[in-house]
Parts: structure tokens; C-alpha cells; sequence
């Protein structure tokens, strides 16, 4: 456990020092002044519009972070060779992949939590209310949805160029996101072998749509029951387990 | 030292050229009838994009009046020009479902729900960022207008967005019509009339399906009976007959307004 943690310190110590965090926090402080200094016909006091582009923009920067940072993890250790001197220590190759997967999460809860908190600044300071139930459901489920991009993306990072990888995870993530509605919908009237192909995609795929309570954020609805709440706690700890397993698994059996 | 100064001299002088400049291209679009709005930086950089923007800012406003769900099998603007909720959509049925099945419905909203009362301000960014990125969008005007003028209580800031959307569009007769009908239930009749008269000579040229006629030609020629033109409320309701020849209210006044000559 020891082992897993100094790499991740160490991978976030060498990722901290980039600009990409600085740049969308600017952008995201700059776009939500922007809205925010915005009266539409004299009337001052809108916020959902806020709410809801300023969601967008950190959902969108975060998962940007998590994707581009866990998808370099392995490839930047390879191309170095200070994987190396990493593995003559006794480190086995589960505790790299460990290792990597924590960091690159790492990095990806402290840019989501500082746009986070910038965000929720903002929304407050602008007079909205939102419940703090629905507050903290958001924050915990986006934690969640973004450890899930970082297993994705470092299990496509053994064996996809980094650009590659970066591509691939970000619009399996769009496609999901969007047409997960409609997949499910086929589903429900396809018939035969179609349905077998419906459900195994269905049930296969990553539902990052679970994660996406925007709409009850910014538009007042109820927060997500407690058992459904739990219940994707529990699929994502099952779903990321599964995915650092089989890049484990690949890692193993990797020549380097 | 002086090259410093005649550099900072050249800036300068630049600056204050091409402020002149950008004054004498807009007046000079303003002679030529070209909105000088449209040759802002945003539209210069995102061209004929700004008129998908727009779209999408009108669709948004439709989404926040549904409370941020968005139903691709209806009418916006018949929607939220309803005074009544709309039959709801039926929420998908999930009796024989898995538990799978049961939490993907349970992260989902499928309810039908129309925003109300201090609510209604949420949909004005919207609605100002669809006319601001395209001057063409007259559905916009005409649903910042009405809603402005009916369900924010601002008919000075509605009648305003309305008048611009004429400016902009001299043709709308959507826009003539709304005007018309606000000005015709605070009863004042010139202006009323005025409007009622453009919407219904523009709806003849550019096209105005049998509702919207029935719409502006009825207190139009309320208006003309109120203001003595007779015959011309007589051959308002009998172009209305031709659509609606079992209409038994416009027969009546037909029979009435002739009595009358």
C-alpha cells in the first residue's frame, strides 16, 4: 500500500507542475464572470443559465484532466524507461497500475474539487439556492465518474499511442453520455437476436450517464434516491475493480 | 529613447485609425440598411454560425420551461405560448424491468413538468442570447415578447424586443400580430389597429395559416365595427367564413354588421 501511494505522490508532485489545471481554472473563473456580470432584460436575478454553463465547463475540464493525465501515466514511465529501475524494486506490476490509476484520480479530484468550489462560490454569490443534498450527491458522483475515466483510460493506455487513447475514452464518454437514452429505448422494443446485441451493449458499457445529476441541479429537481445513490457507489467500486484487473492482467503479460 | 516614442507615436496613431475607421463602416452599413450589430467581432468570427447558436439558445429556453428536459416530438412555440399544460408524455412503463433497468430510471428524469411563477426569469438569457447572435430569429422575438409582456409582467421591456424584432425583420408578421393583440387588450385602438392592419396585409403576402388568420382578423374587425368602417368588418368576417364555413359565432356577425349598414 506503502508502494502505491509514493507513486501516486510521485506522479502528482510531476503533474501538479503543469499549466493545464491553471489555464481551464482561469478560463472557468473568466466565462463564469462573464455570465455572471449578465442581466437579461434588467432582470438580474437568473442563475440557472449559470448553474448550468458553469456545471457543463468543470464536468467538461475535469473529465478533459482525467483523461489526458491517466492516459500518459504508463506511456510517459515507458518512454523514460524509469519503469525500469521502478520495477527492479519490489514493486510488482499490479502496484504500477495501482499506483497510476490513484494518481491520475488524484489529480483529477483536486481539479474537480478547486472548480468545484469555485462554482458553488460563484452560484452562491450570484443568490441561488440549491440544496446542499443535491450539492453533495453532484460532487460525490462526478469523484466517482471520474475515477471510472482514469481506469478506462489507463487500461487504453497499454495498449493505444496516447493520442489515440485520449480520442477513444473521450468520445466513448460523449457517446455514452448522449445515446444511452436512445440504447436503452431500442432495447426495450427490439426482439430476437438485435435485443441480444442491445443488452449486452447496454449492460456491458459504462453508464456515465448515472453520473450526470445536472439536470436536478440546476433546475430544482428531487435528489436521487438513497438506494439508487447507493447502488451507484457500488457499480462503479465493481465497475473499476473489474477494468484495473484486466489492465493488470494486460500489463503482466506486456514485454517490456 | 526616440525610437521608443515614435513606436508608442505609430500605436497610437493606429488605434485612432481604426476607431475611425470601424465608425465610418458602420455608419456606412447603416445607409446601405445593413445591421451594424452583425459586423461585431462575435458574428465576424463565427460567421453563419452564430445562427446555430442562436437555435440552440431558443431550444435551451424551451428545455428550462420544461425544467431542463428536453421532448423532441413537440412544438416550442405552441408550448409555451399556452396559457394550460399540454397532455403530458407518458413515462416509460417499468413493470417487467431489471433492477438495472430500475436505476437507470431512477437517475433519469422522464416527468413532465412546465416551469411557474418566479421561475419564468430563468428563460430570458435564452432568449436574449437567440436575438442577440441571430436578428433573424423571429420566433424569438415573438416568444421574448409575449413572454416579457405576459408572464414576466414587463410590457415596456417586451413591446421593446418586439419593436426590435420589427426593425430588424420588416416582414414578421408574427411580430405585428402579437403587438397588435397586446395594444388591442389595453384597448388602444390606433395603435392596435395599425399593427392588426400590417400583420394581416404581411400574412397575405408572405403567408399565415387559417388559425393565425382567425387570430388577427377577429378583433381587427372589432376594431373596424368600433371605429365605423362596417362593410370593412363585413368583408374581414366573410374572408374568415371561407375557412370556417360552419362557424356559427361568424355568421352571426355577418347577419349582425349587415343589419347595421
Amino acid at each position: 500500500m506503502r508502494t502505491i501511494i509514493l507513486i501516486a505522490q510521485h506522479s502528482f508532485k510531476e503533474l501538479i507542475r503543469k499549466k493545464d489545471l491553471y489555464v481551464f481554472f482561469l478560463l472557468l473563473v473568466g466565462i463564469m464572470l462573464f455570465f455572471s456580470l449578465n442581466s437579461s432584460f434588467g432582470v438580474s436575478d437568473t442563475s440557472r443559465y449559470l448553474k448550468d454553463i458553469g456545471y457543463t465547463l468543470i464536468l467538461l475540464f475535469s473529465v478533459i484532466i482525467t483523461i489526458s493525465f491517466s492516459a500518459k501515466q504508463i506511456p510517459v514511465e515507458l518512454s523514460s524507461k524509469t519503469i525500469y529501475p521502478l520495477l527492479a524494486k519490489p514493486v510488482s506490476r499490479t502496484d504500477v497500475v495501482l499506483g497510476k490509476f490513484l494518481s491520475g484520480s488524484l489529480i483529477s479530484f483536486c481539479s474537480f474539487t478547486i472548480f468545484f468550489l469555485c462554482y458553488i462560490i460563484m452560484v452562491l454569490l450570484k443568490g441561488s439556492s440549491t440544496s446542499i443534498i443535491l450539492i453533495t450527491q453532484s460532487y460525490v458522483l462526478t469523484l466517482l465518474l471520474l475515477s471510472l475515466l482514469s481506469s478506462i483510460s489507463i487500461f487504453f493506455s497499454l495498449f493505444l499511442s496516447t493520442g489515440a487513447n485520449v480520442t477513444i475514452t473521450l468520445l466513448l464518454y460523449f457517446f455514452i453520455s448522449y445515446y444511452n437514452s436512445m440504447l436503452r429505448d431500442m432495447l426495450i422494443t427490439a426482439k430476437g437476436a438485435v435485443y441480444y446485441i442491445y443488452s449486452t451493449l447496454f449492460y456491458l458499457l459504462p453508464h456515465f450517464d448515472f453520473y450526470d445529476i445536472k439536470i436536478r441541479l440546476v433546475h430544482d429537481w428531487d435528489p436521487v434516491a438513497l438506494w439508487a445513490f447507493g447502488s451507484i457507489i457500488l457499480y462503479s467500486f465493481f465497475y473499476i475493480t473489474i477494468i484495473l484487473i484486466l489492465s493488470s492482467a494486460v500489463f503482466k503479460k506486456r514485454s517490456l | 529613447m526616440i525610437k521608443n516614442v515614435f513606436f508608442i507615436f505609430c500605436l497610437f496613431a493606429v488605434i485612432l485609425l481604426s476607431i475611425n475607421i470601424d465608425a465610418y463602416h458602420s455608419s456606412s452599413l447603416y445607409q446601405k440598411g445593413i445591421d451594424p450589430a452583425k459586423e461585431d467581432i462575435l458574428h465576424k468570427m463565427l460567421g453563419q454560425f452564430t445562427n446555430t447558436l442562436s437555435a440552440i439558445s431558443f431550444t435551451n429556453a424551451d428545455i428550462y420551461f420544461h425544467g431542463g428536459i428536453y421532448d423532441q416530438d413537440h412544438d416550442p412555440v405552441k408550448c409555451m405560448l399556452a396559457e394550460n399544460d399540454h397532455e403530458q408524455n407518458k413515462t416509460n412503463d417499468i413493470s417487467n424491468e431489471t433492477f438495472f433497468m430500475k436505476l437507470y430510471d431512477a437517475t433519469h428524469i422522464t416527468e413532465h413538468r412546465h416551469i411557474s411563477g418566479n421561475e419564468y426569469k430563468e428563460l430570458l438569457p435564452w432568449i436574449e442570447y437567440a436575438v442577440k447572435l441571430d436578428s433573424n430569429n423571429i420566433q424569438a422575438y415573438n416568444l421574448g415578447g409575449y413572454w416579457l409582456i405576459y408572464r414576466m409582467n414587463l410590457p415596456d421591456k417586451g413591446i421593446s424586443l418586439l419593436k426590435e424584432g420589427i426593425r430588424n425583420n420588416p416582414d414578421a408578421w408574427q411580430l405585428y400580430a402579437t403587438l397588435g393583440l397586446f395594444y388591442y387588450q389595453q384597448k388602444d385602438t390606433e395603435k392596435s389597429e395599425y399593427y392588426l392592419t400590417k400583420a394581416s396585409d404581411l400574412g397575405k403576402t408572405f403567408g399565415m395559416d387559417k388559425v393565425d388568420k382567425h387570430l388577427i382578423y377577429t378583433p381587427l374587425a372589432e376594431i373596424y365595427k368600433n371605429t365605423g368602417k362596417i362593410s370593412d368588418s363585413i368583408t374581414l368576417y366573410q374572408e374568415l367564413e371561407k375557412d370556417f364555413p360552419d362557424d356559427p359565432a361568424i355568421k352571426t356577425k355577418i347577419e349582425e354588421y349587415q343589419a347595421m349598414l
